[in-house]
């Protein structure tokens, strides 16, 4: 067999040496005349230089930089990539889309580059020239979750409820669970009417991600809906002052690495602070110091990061900073006050506060603090005239009368706590330390029935914490020799 | 049959070039037509109005939340009325000659009083009071809000009915017949906190009224009535803000039976909305509606956001409208449709509430000028005082061109250019 294949095995190929010449040639050719076509694309998709005149220098360099390796033969989708990076990061829209639009030819299997146009336009207002970009995004990268999720969210707010619902039951497909899946869910059950099937879904949410804000403040709407003031009570509770924050989106929020924008940056820092990635918002932070070093609030912001990690003497430094470079910085002083304070530097602390005050005549947080401090050393006459001030700087802030009216029980001036208390009220009707105050106040001067009828107040004021409704409880027993219920 | 070595091969060539120039190329066309952000052309046109702070003067960080114009005492004269919530109270700038403004408290211990609305309610021929307190302005969850009416009894002496209280904080109130009875219903837009409502009141009569809960959404800002379909009936116009950042219809069939759908949503959860109103901009004979997007209130330092701006909704009719922006504003608020120029078409009035103030260029009131084409220029009126959030306009003066009213609310550093109402008067034209 082995003689006759030999036999028949055909005369030596030479053409094979030249064809492959050929091919090679072509091949370069071809290349060539693509990357040609690549870089004629990238070059033209290269926008008019906006004015960078507000920013640091780095980032003209970049865009230099940037620019040059989109005009290259063998980078220029690359080149073209940053300067989109740098345009969007640094808030030049228009120019970013400019790019994007050139990406989406040089890379047509690319979702990024619709997704991100997409986030622009969305950001705008303009969902209607958002939605089939992020369309074209999720028919690329079916899993990428973020995608799929802004999908839904531009649907409902375009009334396509159950498009929407589609989209966000594909994302449970993928990743059970998800919170703002089940939250798009739950908003189309309310747009439909089904507020139990939205409580059910956001219940489900909490109970995966129990700091969900988007979960617990719109459950507080249903609970209010479904007749459970109980229910939306304690969720008011949990949530507090936290504020919804938006979807983790990778591709979008790991743009602010090219940030040049200080102001841009320290947004960035709080939203992140917000969704609890800490260390993000501060190396944000430090980069927005580092671009605008003269900006007191950014190191204020910073030094709140700082305190509320409890490391007060990173936080003090960064304090001291700010009212260096803006000794009018009152919330600044304010908060060295306090946290020197908490790190039992009396001395240091009392300095800072004069200072403050020295600095920042007008106020009303240094006033108050004045007047606490001024309290607590059992110089009433100074305390009250110290709120008085305050009050006087600040009367939308009624602390500073209910402090004041309770130094004032204290100091036997039961008349002009009285006044004091029912101007707080007159200006915040129920609030739950005015209302408190004033039972205490009826108690403590024995008018009984005054008193029950404040108490009835307290009592329907759900925000008073109960171990403040239990004292009032415990003076009304021992004043009137019975519970006041 | 056999094929020549040599076409073999110059096809293998060939295939290689085509299979590498087919490699990630530009060949799938982006099939979206292309859009960009507006950037409209911006006038510096400072010369326009000559301002004029009326009323008392600044006494700490002015807090007007609102200001209208109209002829309470019907003498002739519009006067001005503006809620000030240093004082909880609605004051009333009487012009009591053309030109002279005289400032009295026309009714006080109003909490968090927000909005009012000159409304006769009861056919008397004298405008009552409608009015929106939140109860605190700042956030709060506690249901402090109320809506009030001021019975006008035709010598402006005021009497107070309570006609909804412990409900979650009010902030616009308009009348409107959604019942075809004959007596002026209420739109109610309660912002709250965590919980907000919109209400319809059907009205009994007496000073009585009967809620009706529409949706139960927190922040809403605003309501307007009018007959946005063109079906006859009044409809209900309501913008709720917090992390729903939605415009919604509620279509009214005539009987006080509403149909909601979104209108207009944004996605973008600090996209700020801070007010609606509504204009006939496009002279078409149908309601549209003017946004703006500028509250700056959330996360950082409060501030300026780079998509703050002001839009409009054209109404397509039938409870279609088309969104058509109009021009990017720092912390824009108040949107106003007004013909400043006496040319006829309607220009749009807005001011900023949030800007870079420590850029002494950044504005603080605006016009975008219409060419009669619903294309808009801005023009920058003003740069000072800063921190307004309410406008108002209309011919104060009798010169046939309106005049501006602006508050300011001053509740953030810088604490510097302040103003609490000003009256903007139009420099006559060569």
């Amino acid at each position: 067999m082995a003689t006759k294949a030999q036999e028949v095995r055909p005369p030596r190929r030479r053409w094979i040496a030249p064809a492959a010449v050929a091919a090679v040639l072509l091949a370069c050719a071809a290349i060539g005349a693509r990357d040609a076509q690549r870089r004629s694309v990238a070059v033209s998709s290269i926008p008019q230089r906006p004015d960078l005149g507000s920013l640091p220098p780095e980032m003209a360099a970049q865009v230099d930089a940037s620019e040059q390796l989109a005009r290259s033969f063998l980078h220029s989708a690359a080149g073209l990539a940053e300067l989109s990076r740098l345009y969007h990061a640094n808030g030049f829209y228009n120019e970013a889309m400019e790019c994007y639009r050139g990406l989406r030819l040089l890379e047509p299997g690319e979702a990024r580059w619709p997704h991100l146009e997409a986030s622009i336009l969305a950001q705008f207002g303009r969902q209607d020239d958002a939605l089939p970009r992020e369309q074209a995004a999720v028919d690329l990268a079916p899993h990428y979750v973020p995608a799929r999720l802004r999908l839904g969210d531009e649907l409902l707010k375009g009334d396509r409820t159950a498009d929407a619902a589609s989209a966000y039951t594909e994302v449970l497909a993928q990743a059970p669970d998800d919170p703002y899946a089940l939250l798009g869910l739950a908003k189309c059950d309310i747009k439909a009417g089904n507020w139990d099937k939205a409580a059910e879904r956001l219940k489900r949410a909490i109970a995966q991600h129990p700091d969900f804000i988007g979960g617990l403040s719109t459950l507080v709407t249903v609970d209010e809906h479904l007749g459970d003031a109980a229910g939306a009570d304690a969720l008011r509770a949990t949530i507090g002052r936290r504020e919804f924050t938006d979807l983790s989106d990778p591709w979008l929020d790991g743009l602010m690495d090219d940030c040049f924008d200080s102001y841009r940056l320290s947004v960035a820092a709080a939203v992140a602070d917000f969704s609890g990635d800490r260390a993000a918002g501060k190396a944000m932070l430090e980069r927005a110091i580092a671009f605008a070093p003269k900006k007191s609030s950014f190191h204020r912001q910073l030094a709140m990061m700082y305190g509320r990690d409890g490391d007060l003497a990173t936080a003090c430094q960064h304090l001291e900073s700010a009212v260096a470079i803006d000794p009018t910085d009152n919330d600044s002083w304010l908060l060295l006050t306090q946290y020197l304070d908490l790190m039992h530097q009396a001395g240091p602390s009392e300095a800072a506060l004069r200072s403050g005050l020295a600095n920042c005549p007008d106020s009303y947080g240094l006033h108050l603090e004045q007047a606490k401090r001024l309290n607590a050393a059992g110089q009433a006459d100074g305390a009250i005239a110290e709120f008085r001030e305050a009050f006087r700087l600040n009367p939308g802030e009624i602390d500073s009368l209910v402090q004041m009216a309770t130094v004032m029980i204290s100091a036997n001036r039961g008349d002009e706590a009285l006044a004091a208390l029912k101007e707080a009220l007159a200006r915040q009707p129920e609030n739950p330390a005015a209302l408190a105050t004033l039972t205490f106040y009826y108690i403590n001067t024995g008018n009984e029935a005054t008193a029950l009828e404040w108490w009835g107040h307290v009592q329907r004021q759900r925000r008073t914490p109960p171990n403040i409704v239990e004292s009032l409880r415990q003076a009304f027993q021992q004043k009137f020799g019975h519970d006041p219920t | 049959m056999a094929r020549r070595p040599q076409s073999r091969a110059t096809l293998l060539a060939l295939a290689a070039a085509c299979l590498l120039c087919a490699g990630p190329g530009c060949r799938r066309a982006v099939t979206e037509a292309p859009v960009t952000i507006e950037q409209t052309g911006v006038v510096e046109d400072t010369g326009r109005f000559t301002p004029e702070a009326v009323g008392s003067p600044v006494d700490g960080n002015p807090w007007i939340s609102h200001v209208c114009i109209v002829d309470l005492d019907k003498d002739g004269l519009p006067d001005i009325l503006a809620s000030d919530d240093h004082l909880n109270a609605i004051v009333w700038l009487r012009q009591v000659s053309r030109g002279k403004f005289v400032e009295s408290v026309l009714a006080d211990n109003l909490p968090g009083v927000v909005h009012m609305e000159a409304v006769d309610m009861n056919n008397t021929g004298h405008l009552d009071l409608l009015v929106a307190c939140m109860g605190e302005v700042f956030p709060n969850n506690d249901k402090i809000g109320s809506v009030i009416i001021l019975e006008n009894d035709g010598h402006q002496h005021f009497t107070r009915h309570v006609i909804a209280d412990h409900i979650a904080r009010v902030t616009d109130v308009q009348a409107a017949d959604f019942t075809g009875s004959g007596r002026l219903d209420l739109a109610v837009a309660q912002f709250g906190y965590d919980q907000g409502e919109i209400r319809w009141m059907r009205n009994l009569g007496n000073w009585n009224f009967e809620s009706h809960i529409l949706l139960s959404l927190s922040g809403t800002i605003n309501v307007c009535v009018a007959d946005m379909t063109g079906h006859g009936h009044k409809d209900i116009v309501a913008v709720v803000s917090q992390q729903y950042e939605e415009i919604y219809l509620f279509e009214n069939d005539g009987s006080g039976n509403f149909t909601n759908k979104v209108i207009f949503g944004s996605t973008n959860e600090d996209y700020g909305s801070s007010g609606i109103s509504l204009c006939d901009i496009n002279h078409d004979g149908r309601p549209d509606i003017l946004y703006t997007n500028g509250d700056g209130f959330a996360y950082a330092d409060p501030g300026l956001r780079p998509w703050h701006g002001v839009q409009w909704l054209e109404n397509l009719g039938n409870g279609f409208f088309k969104y058509h922006r109009i021009g990017n504003l720092a912390g824009a608020y108040a949107p106003i449709g007004v013909d400043l120029d006496g040319n006829g078409v309607m220009d749009i009035v807005c001011v900023s509430g949030f800007n870079d103030w420590k850029n002494p260029k950044a504005a603080s009131l605006v016009a975008f000028m219409n060419d009669g084409h619903q294309n808009f220029t801005m023009h920058v009126l003003a740069h000072e005082p800063i921190e307004q959030i309410t406008c108002a306009a209309g011919d104060l003066d009798g010169s046939g061109l309106p005049s501006i009213v602006t508050g300011g609310f001053t509740a953030y550093p810088p604490f510097e250019r302040m103003g609490r109402i000003t009256l903007w008067r139009q420099k006559p034209r060569k």
